[in-house]
């Protein structure tokens, strides 16, 4: 058999086109072997189905009768033959059991030899175990016959011929998948087993008809009723017998019969493949593992309390892929706006400072290109619209257009140091880099808080403007003459002030040496004897009284002469003796004048200086006469500026007296011609009204009110104004609620106390009072000048009485004045011409100054000489006395230029500097700076010189 | 006549006050008085000045401002007074009394001369 089955498949190759063909003779051999080779057929089904479901034995024999197969197939043949052997004794040995099934089928096997051959060549191997159960392995997949497989089934079939039992090993390609066919091969017969298989008969009819559709044609294979194996599956292995068998006693008949054998198989269905691990303790890594184990342990009985915190998850996330989508659009305009922004920029817009919506345009209008010679006529104006809702005023861009090249390195400059261009299009537009200077500036903080104004606002401004600049400097760069825009520049905020500033700041460069000389920096004494250092002032003023004082010399030798002309020449009094030689170093000259075309030609009544401000002065303008009486006019003047005054306060009335208050600098008392008082608050210059004024009501002075004052209570309510007029009341004002008054005073005339002069009824008892002055030893104490020549000395204490009543002034007394050195000493001043000095307990004077023939309008003691006064005739004459020199001369003189018709009419003193002021009847105040006065160092010296002084010049008067 | 026709008429009646240019924030010329070659230097020259002397002001001290500028050259001495909304230029005559000195030249000055002369000399900010 060994040999036959070697010979077999040693000449399968060669004979399997014999075999293909199916030669009867052939078929028959082969429809004999077929029954048998079932039996091993199903083992090479099983093989290939990998079940090892059946007793071993079987299975080895089946898997080695499949092997070999393979083998021959493969043609390796030693293997093969070996294990082919073997198969082929187990399946001998098997005989005996099946034997019956044997014989059955070969003595049944005749009648159909020819289809029997055709459908051994594809009949599947049966297995049946002891019983007689049909094990024969399923199939997983059906595996379809080849072409291969048939010839070598015809070569079984030819050599099976040769003996009795023919093993039947069915042989697969290994290219064909026709194990199914085996299936389908045996299941027909279920059709006639009956209905008891019916779950497997649909399987059958599957496999059958799968097998014939994959089937060659060749291989089509007419069913064989008489043979009756059928192997179904079946869920449990068992074997089936039918009923009509069982009923029947073993016979021949049921020898005959076919037994059907049902091997079924539930297939199988892998839920989970775990592949267990157990370790062996020998096993190299063992110790690794089981401290792998043990760490793995741990870790689960670490997280076994918060299983919430320990997730493992692996998870796959997609992409979202990207889709590209093509549009159309508009391109983008883009815009590039620079700025430079300093820190402070920064502050000033957090801070509000600069409010870019109020900001407005001026209304521009521009003039025609001839009225300013512009040869250019191709220049432009272009008004834009309006750049912020909030402007009314169309904006107009003047085209500035330097020559081309001028402006481009003006650009580039621009570029590095300034910035960019604002937002504002009537700066940023173009390459007016010129502009930004200011603009760039301001509209980087401005543009940039109101930037809300949106692109389009630009966008929608630009082209015009830049097609109008580009223009305009094409057409500049030909002309190149700067457009001169007319504007209405009263609109402009804070040009005023800037003009006013801007002023000053010329006036001052003007007057800036004769400021110096003011303030006393130029230090003159050090060169008095070379030129005599009168500045070099134009003013004719300063040479002709120089030569006054050198011509003057022989003049005195005729006074009498003079005085009896009765002109009003000035030079017939002068008579001013040579002074002696320490009186030559005194010398005044102008400095300059303040005056200005709205106080021209307005009398300077009254002046006074600012306590705080040592440079601010108020001068009052009021005529004197009454019938030039006319509005008058206040006017600040100060140093900052010499040729204007700083304000003016028009009054409805003239003025004749100022006064500044101490306590409260900035407060002006002013007394007028009509009689009132009033008291401005100056903070506010533009304030034309007073803070209060008297009235009919509060009780008005009748007359002009000739002198105010403020006066310091000390203890009392602070300080009080008092003011004196010719209607004969001296009169103090509190401001409480309206100016109220409290007579603190009712002049009276006395009686003559001249033994000489008989008595007179006086037509009114009424004094008038001219003028007052609070003594600075007691503040109860004061001097009253009246219009009839005598002066009083009163206390507030009493308003009836007199405290003392000096004698001497024949008429009225326009002055008097308490020595700042010595409280006792007073000066008068009177229109009889003279000057007198008092002692406050004599009634008679101690000196009579007279050197004019005209009235003496004022009289001034100096801050810093106690021995030096000065007194101001109506005529324009100024004489300064220095009594420790002369009490008979003056020891300097001025008068007005000839051409001067100003009379005087007040003077003061500065505290500050040698200087002296006058206020002459046109309106002309005259600064005069003395120089060459001899000081002693302090005021106790002074004093001592002044006491001196009087010692020798009185006791020497006296004795005169 | 307004009050600012009124100061600038009073401004130009100087005696020596060459002229004066009105600039506004964006470098228009409101008010010329000053010769036509001047006035176009000035115009392109001064705004950059006074923006630097500004920011300068304002660095040293950011709660200063800059109010007024006076530069002193041998011929002239401007004067601008700087604003948000203008530049104000004054062109004067330089006073004299400093390069050619009063008659007697060598008039040594003063220390405390000096100083005056120093303060009022610079640029002032008011």
């Amino acid at each position: 058999m060994a040999e036959n089955i070697k010979h077999r498949s040693s000449s399968a190759g060669s004979a399997s086109k014999q075999s293909q063909r199916g030669s009867p003779k052939r078929s028959a051999s082969a429809g004999k072997s077929r029954d048998a080779t079932a039996t091993l057929r199903g083992g090479a089904a099983e093989t290939k189905a990998g079940m090892p479901a059946l007793p071993l034995g079987q299975r080895e024999n089946n898997r080695n009768s499949f092997n070999a197969a393979k083998a021959r197939a493969d043609k390796e043949a030693m293997a093969g033959a070996a294990t082919l052997r073997t198969s082929t004794q187990l399946s001998s040995r098997r005989q005996s059991g099946s034997s019956q099934i044997s014989t059955s089928t070969k003595t049944s096997g005749r009648p159909g030899r020819g289809k029997k051959k055709k459908r051994g060549q594809n009949d599947p191997i049966q297995v049946f175990n002891e019983n007689g159960k049909d094990v024969t392995p399923k199939p997983l997949s059906s595996l379809k016959p080849t072409v291969l497989s048939d010839k070598l089934m015809s070569i079984s079939a030819q050599s099976a011929e040769g003996t009795e039992f023919v093993h039947s090993v069915p042989i697969y390609s290994r290219t064909g998948f026709s194990v199914t066919s085996t299936a389908g091969e045996l299941t027909p017969e279920t059709d006639e087993l009956g209905t008891d298989f019916d779950g497997l008969e649909s399987d059958g009819q599957e496999f059958r008809r799968s097998r014939r559709l994959g089937g060659s044609a060749i291989l089509e294979t007419p069913r064989h009723p008489k043979r009756k194996y059928a192997v179904i599956p079946a869920p449990i292995v068992e074997v089936t017998v039918p009923k009509v068998l069982r009923s029947l006693s073993p016979s021949e008949i049921e020898l005959e019969k076919p037994i059907p054998i049902i091997i079924t198989e539930s297939r199988n269905c892998i839920m989970l493949n775990m592949r267990g691990h157990n370790l062996n303790e020998t096993y190299a890594n063992y110790k690794q593992v089981m401290e792998r184990n043990e760490k793995y342990l741990q870790l689960k009985e670490a997280k076994l309390g918060n299983l919430d915190n320990y997730t493992a998850n692996i998870s796959q996330t997609l992409f979202s892929l990207l889709k590209n989508k093509e549009a159309q659009a508009s391109s983008l305009s883009t815009q590039s706006n620079s700025i430079q922004v300093n820190s402070w920029d920064i502050a000033d817009s957090v801070a509000g400072k600069v409010k870019p919506d109020q900001y407005q345009p001026w209304k521009v209008v521009q003039h025609g290109s001839k009225d300013h010679k512009t040869t250019n006529p191709t220049t432009t104006v272009v008004i834009l619209p309006e750049i912020f809702t909030e402007n009314d005023g169309p904006n107009v861009t003047p085209p500035i257009s330097p020559p081309e090249s001028r402006r481009q390195s003006m650009a580039s400059r621009k570029g590095s140091t300034v910035g960019g261009y604002s937002r504002r299009p009537s700066a940023s537009v173009g390459q007016q880099s010129r502009r930004t200077s200011l603009a760039s500036r301001r509209a980087s903080t401005s543009g940039g808080m109101s930037q809300g104004q949106g692109l389009d606002d630009v966008l929608r401004l630009m082209s015009p403007a830049s097609a109008v600049t580009g223009a305009g400097s094409a057409g500049g760069s030909q002309g190149g003459e700067p457009v001169l825009l007319e504007v209405d520049i009263s609109k402009i905020p804070g040009l005023l002030k800037a003009l006013e500033h801007i002023e000053r700041a010329c006036v001052l460069n003007t007057y800036h040496d004769r400021l110096l000389d003011y303030m006393n920096f130029r230090a003159r004494e050090e060169e008095p004897p070379p030129p005599t250092p009168p500045p070099e002032l134009d003013k004719d003023g300063k040479p002709k009284k120089k030569r006054v004082v050198k011509e003057e010399p022989p003049p005195p030798l005729d006074p009498l002469a003079a005085l009896k002309e009765f002109e009003e020449k000035e030079e017939v009094i002068p008579k001013v003796i040579l002074p002696p030689l320490e009186d030559s170093t005194a010398t005044v000259h102008s400095i300059w004048d303040f005056q200005c075309n709205v106080t021209e030609g307005r009398n300077i009544s009254c002046m006074s200086w600012n306590k705080m401000n040592r440079h601010l002065i108020a001068v009052g303008y009021g005529e004197f006469d009454f019938g030039k009486q006319r509005d008058g006019m206040i006017a600040f003047w100060s140093l900052k500026n010499p040729r204007y005054p700083h304000a003016v306060l028009p009054t409805h009335s003239g003025v004749t007296s100022v006064d500044f208050a101490t306590s409260s600098p900035s407060l002006l008392a002013v007394g007028f011609y009509s009689g009132n008082v009033a008291i401005y608050d100056v903070r506010n210059p533009r304030d034309l009204e007073p803070m209060v004024k008297s009235s009919f009501a509060t009780g008005k002075h009748a007359d002009p009110v000739w002198k105010v004052q403020w006066v310091d209570h000390a203890t009392e309510h602070g300080e009080g104004l008092v003011s004196i007029s010719t209607d004969g009341r001296v009169s103090q004002w509190s401001i409480k609620k309206d100016l109220e008054f409290v007579n603190l005073m009712k002049l009276k005339k006395v009686p003559s106390q001249n033994k000489g002069a008989q008595p007179q009824p006086f037509i009114s008892r009424r004094s008038a009072g001219l003028c007052f002055e609070f003594s600075k030893k007691d503040i109860g104490i004061y001097l009253v000048g009246t219009e009839e020549g005598p002066i009083y000395k009163c206390d507030r204490s009493y308003n009836e009485q007199y405290l003392m009543t000096y004698i001497g002034h024949n008429g009225p007394i326009y002055q008097v004045r308490w020595s700042p050195f010595m409280e006792s000493l007073f000066l008068s001043c009177s229109a009889d011409w003279t000057v007198r000095l008092w002692s406050e307990d004599q009634e008679g004077a101690l000196l009579v100054f007279q050197t004019t023939n005209m009235p003496i309008a004022d009289v001034w003691w100096s801050f810093t000489h106690a021995c030096v006064f000065a007194m101001a005739s109506t005529d324009g004459h100024m004489e300064m006395w220095d009594l420790h020199l002369s009490v008979m001369k003056p020891i300097v003189a001025h008068t007005l230029a000839p051409d001067d018709k100003s009379l005087l009419s007040c003077m003061m003193f500065s505290e500050e500097a040698p200087l002296i002021l006058l206020g002459g009847s046109t309106g002309v105040l005259y600064i005069l700076r003395f120089d060459g006065l001899l000081k002693e160092e302090t005021e106790e010296l002074e004093l001592k010189k002044l006491k001196d002084a009087l010692a020798a010049s009185v006791t020497r008067h006296g004795a005169v | 006549m307004g009050e600012v026709e009124t100061a600038l008429k009073r401004i130009l009646d100087l005696e020596d006050v060459i002229g004066l240019l009105l600039i506004d924030q964006d470098g228009s010329v409101l008010r010329n008085t000053l010769p036509e070659e001047h006035a176009k230097k000035y115009v392109m020259e001064i705004p950059s000045l006074t923006i630097m002397c500004r920011s300068a002001a304002r660095e040293i001290e950011p709660k200063d401002e800059l109010q007024m500028l006076r530069i002193k050259s041998r011929k002239h001495e401007m004067i601008v007074v700087v604003d948000d909304k203008f530049t104000l230029l004054l062109l004067q005559e330089y006073p004299g009394f400093w390069i050619e000195p009063p008659p007697p030249p060598p008039t040594p000055p003063r220390d405390s001369d000096d100083e005056f002369f120093d303060d009022d000399e610079d640029e002032d900010e008011e």
